[in-house]
């Protein structure tokens, strides 16, 4: 069974405010309205083992984070949300959550963009983010993802 | 009357190598200033400029990508001297698209490091050999005792064929190796996983260099750890000596084209 964490800042993301503020420095990104970041994580397991992964602190900072199950729809119908991941970087993670007891057999983690246009295609914009900004092909990947409805 | 090669070395917030970095071009024989990211002056005053190392931007979203998009940058990238870019400042000019250089694209990263001994962050004394010739380094000199200190210093490129280009053209400039000069593309002697064992990487006019490790913290015998405690230059000065006499060539054939 799949788990999905996003896990996001309660304190003020000061990433996300400096991609934003970088992004809207950079032509062709004037229709872009806000930005968010979450951290993603996906754990692989015999069953539903969000509950505990949002009590492992390195996953999870209770004092400044919170754990969600999917993504918010936002209420954004120009909100589009961006997944961007390491190439080769999950062995580490799930060794690491291994060995805090979390009985996971394979993991995943990445930064996962929301990115709300106030003009234009979200989508399209969050393309452009990730090719100019968000993301290094030559050690990342990215996808883009549905929010819930 | 000699020129004495003038450099700035740029201050981002959250360059925390600056002044090491002054230190070893002062005493490399180099004016050496520093100048903040947002400072409006004409860079056209400086033969070369230095990027430090350190955490610019604090890393945010990846090491030294926002560094890359400031307009300082570009004005570096139009002046066409020299560049020295150390750890952090190695990681702007990879994410500014000046190194390798061939497309003005990003063509390269410097990915976190794969180390089997520990994740992220990692620092230690190195060897590098330099293999290639540019405005830094003399390909055959002399194997070069240097730290490391860095979390993303795998060089590493998803572009075909670009690894065997950089050979050919001449710009790969460093590779980790023993301390006898032997390569070995392997932890420990290759620290962080970079591909082939690649430290250093230059433009292809050679003017601009990317490199992790720190020569301004090998630059006084008395920072290497076998070294005796003196105040002798040290092995990272070759780096700031080559620097210098590159610039100095620049200004004596500038003279000499305006003389004719």
């Amino acid at each position: 069974m799949r788990t999905e964490l996003f896990v996001r800042l309660l304190i003020p993301d000061a990433t996300a405010i400096t991609a934003l503020r970088t992004l809207k420095a950079m032509p062709g990104f004037e229709g872009l309205g806000a930005l968010s970041r979450y951290d993603y994580y996906a754990l692989e397991s015999g069953g539903d083992v969000f509950a505990q992964a949002a009590q492992c602190d390195i996953l999870v900072n209770a004092n400044k984070h919170k754990a969600l199950r999917a993504l918010p729809g936002d209420g954004a119908a120009r909100a589009a949300h961006l997944l961007v991941r390491d190439l080769g970087d999950d062995d580490a993670l799930m060794r690491r959550l291994a060995g805090l007891g979390l009985p996971v057999t394979h993991a995943q983690r990445g930064v996962l963009w929301t990115l709300v246009a106030r003009s234009g295609d979200a989508q399209a914009l969050a393309r452009k983010a990730a090719d100019e900004l968000l993301h290094n092909q030559h050690y990342q990947e990215y996808e883009l993802r549905e929010a819930r409805r | 009357m000699s020129h004495v090669p003038r450099i700035a070395v740029i201050l981002f917030p959250g360059t925390n190598d600056h002044e090491n970095s002054q230190l070893a071009a002062q005493a490399a024989g180099m004016r050496a200033d520093i100048v903040r990211w947002n400072d409006a002056r004409d860079l056209a005053a400086y033969d070369g400029f230095l990027l430090p190392g350190g955490w610019s931007y604090e890393d945010r979203i990846r090491a030294g990508v926002i560094a890359a998009k400031t307009e300082i940058m570009a004005r570096i990238r139009a002046q066409g001297k020299a560049v020295l870019g150390v750890c952090n400042g190695a990681q702007i000019l990879v994410e500014s698209g000046m190194i390798p250089g061939l497309s003005g694209k990003v063509e390269m990263a410097l990915a976190p490091n794969r180390n089997p001994r520990i994740g992220g962050y990692y620092c230690t004394w190195t060897h590098m050999l330099p293999v290639g010739t540019c405005a830094f380094a003399t390909k055959g000199e002399a194997v070069i005792r240097i730290p490391v200190a860095h979390g993303e210093g795998r060089f590493v490129t998803r572009e075909p064929g670009l690894i065997e280009r950089l050979w050919r053209d001449n710009q790969v400039v460093f590779q980790y190796c023993t301390a006898a000069g032997e390569v070995v593309d392997a932890f420990p002697v290759n620290p962080n996983g970079s591909t082939q064992a690649i430290a250093g990487i230059c433009n292809r006019e050679g003017n601009v260099l990317a490199m992790m490790p720190h020569p301004e913290r090998a630059s006084w015998m008395r920072q290497v750890p076998e070294g005796v405690k003196s105040g002798d230059a040290g092995p990272g000065r070759t780096v700031f000596a080559h620097m210098k006499a590159f610039m100095e060539r620049g200004a004596r054939e500038t003279r000499a084209e305006a003389a004719r």
